[in-house]
C-alpha cells in the first residue's frame, strides 16, 4: 500500500472511532493537525488569537463531522485545510479587514528570533502577506508556506491547477513588489 | 517554448527551490542558469523573495499547542460527557470482561482441568451420600439381629461375605 493509501487508511479508521465519540481518538487527530491549522489561521488572518479561535471553531466541525465521515474519500489534512481556509476568509469578509495581532512583538519574542532586523523584516513580510487579496494570500499560504502541490493546493481551494497557478503567479509577484528593498537586500554581493 | 520564459515562468510559480519545479524541466532548466549569466540572476532574485517569504514563517510553540488541545479537548468532552470518553477506559473495561469471561468460561488447559477437578468432586459427595446410606441401613439390620445382639460390622466386611457373629 503507497504511503498516501495508507495515510487515508489511518484517517478513516480514526473518523470511524471519533464518530463513534471516541475522545483519544480526536486527540490524536487534533495533536497531528493542531499546528498547521494554526499557522494557516495565523496567516491568513494575521492574528494569533484569532488564530486560535479558528483553530477551535475547525476541530469541532471536525468532531461533527466525524459521524458523515466518507471512507476513501480523503484525508483528514486536506479537509482540515479546506474548512480553515474557508472559516478564514469568512471571518476576514465579515470583518472586512485583517488587523496585525498588537502583540506581534510579543509573538516575536516566542520565535526567539535573532535580531531586530530580523524581527523588522518578519513584521515587514507579513504586513505585506495581509495587504494580499484574500485568495492570493490563501495560496501562497498553502502552496509556499504549508509546502502543498499544486494539485493539492487546488483541491483545497476548490479550483482548477490552471486557476490556482494564476493566483500563485500574482500573489508571488504582489509580493515580490511590496518587499523590493527587502529581498534586494538579500542578494548576494556581486563577485569583483 | 523559450527557456528564458520557461525559466521565468518556473521561478515566479515555484520560486528558485528546484525540488519544487516540474520534474520534466528540471535537469534542463537547472542547466540553462549554470550557463547563462542572466538566467543565473533571475534565479538568484527569485532565491532572494523565497528567503524573504520564509521569514514570515508561523510557528506554534509546544507549549501554546499543547494549551490549546488541551482547550479543545475540554470542549468536546463538556460536549459530550456521556459516550465512551476514552478508548483507555473502554480498555480497561474490556480488560476486566476478559477476566471474568475467563472465569465462567475456561479455556484450554485451564478448563479441562477445572472440569475434571469439579467432576472429582462431586463424584466424591455422590459417593459419600450412597455409602453413608447404605451403611446406615446396614447398621440398623444388625441391630434387629437374633438374640439381640447387636454388631457393628463395617460395609467392607460384609462385601467380602464375612460372617455375621
Amino acid at each position: 500500500m503507497s504511503s498516501s493509501a495508507e495515510n487515508r487508511d489511518r484517517d478513516d479508521r480514526l473518523m470511524a472511532l471519533i464518530g463513534q465519540g471516541d475522545h483519544q481518538a480526536f486527540e490524536v487527530v487534533v495533536n497531528d493537525h493542531l499546528g498547521r491549522v494554526v499557522a494557516v489561521g495565523t496567516q491568513m488572518l494575521g492574528n494569533r488569537h484569532a488564530a486560535d479561535d479558528l483553530a477551535q471553531d475547525v476541530m469541532l466541525k471536525l468532531w461533527h463531522h466525524a459521524k458523515s465521515w466518507q471512507s476513501g474519500r480523503a484525508q483528514i489534512s486536506t479537509w482540515l485545510y479546506r474548512v480553515t481556509s474557508n472559516l478564514a476568509i469568512d471571518r476576514l469578509r465579515a470583518n472586512k479587514t485583517s488587523q496585525l495581532d498588537d502583540d506581534w512583538d510579543v509573538v516575536e519574542q516566542a520565535t526567539q528570533l535573532q535580531s531586530l532586523e530580523e524581527a523588522d523584516l518578519k513584521k515587514e513580510v507579513n504586513q505585506a502577506l495581509q495587504s494580499l487579496p484574500e485568495r492570493q494570500r490563501l495560496v501562497l499560504v498553502l502552496f509556499h508556506y504549508q509546502g502543498l502541490t499544486m494539485s493539492e493546493t487546488s483541491e483545497v481551494m476548490e479550483s482548477s491547477v490552471d486557476a490556482v497557478q494564476s493566483l500563485l503567479a500574482r500573489a508571488r509577484a504582489e509580493m515580490k513588489k511590496k518587499l523590493t528593498k527587502q529581498w534586494q537586500g538579500l542578494l548576494p554581493d556581486p563577485v569583483e | 517554448m523559450d527557456e528564458n520564459n520557461r525559466l521565468e515562468d518556473v521561478l515566479t510559480l515555484y520560486g528558485a527551490n528546484s525540488l519544487r519545479w516540474p520534474v520534466e524541466e528540471r535537469d534542463d532548466l537547472l542547466r540553462f542558469i549554470a550557463e547563462d549569466e542572466q538566467a543565473n540572476a533571475r534565479f538568484l532574485s527569485a532565491k532572494a523573495l523565497d528567503q524573504c517569504l520564509q521569514v514570515g514563517m508561523v510557528a506554534c510553540s509546544s507549549a501554546e499547542e499543547k494549551n490549546l488541545s488541551a482547550n479543545i479537548m475540554m470542549q468536546i468532552k463538556s460536549l459530550e460527557p456521556s459516550l465512551v470518553s476514552s478508548f483507555k477506559e473502554a480498555e480497561g473495561s474490556l480488560k476486566d470482561m476478559k477476566f471474568f469471561k475467563k472465569v465462567l468460561r475456561p479455556e484450554g488447559r485451564f478448563a479441562e482441568f477445572s472440569l475434571l477437578t469439579a467432576s472429582l468432586i462431586l463424584g466424591v459427595f455422590i459417593g459419600l451420600a450412597l455409602v453413608s446410606g447404605s451403611y446406615l441401613e446396614q447398621e440398623i439390620q444388625l441391630a434387629f439381629l437374633d438374640n439381640g445382639i447387636v454388631l457393628e460390622q463395617s460395609l467392607e466386611d460384609l462385601l467380602l461375605g464375612a460372617e455375621i457373629l
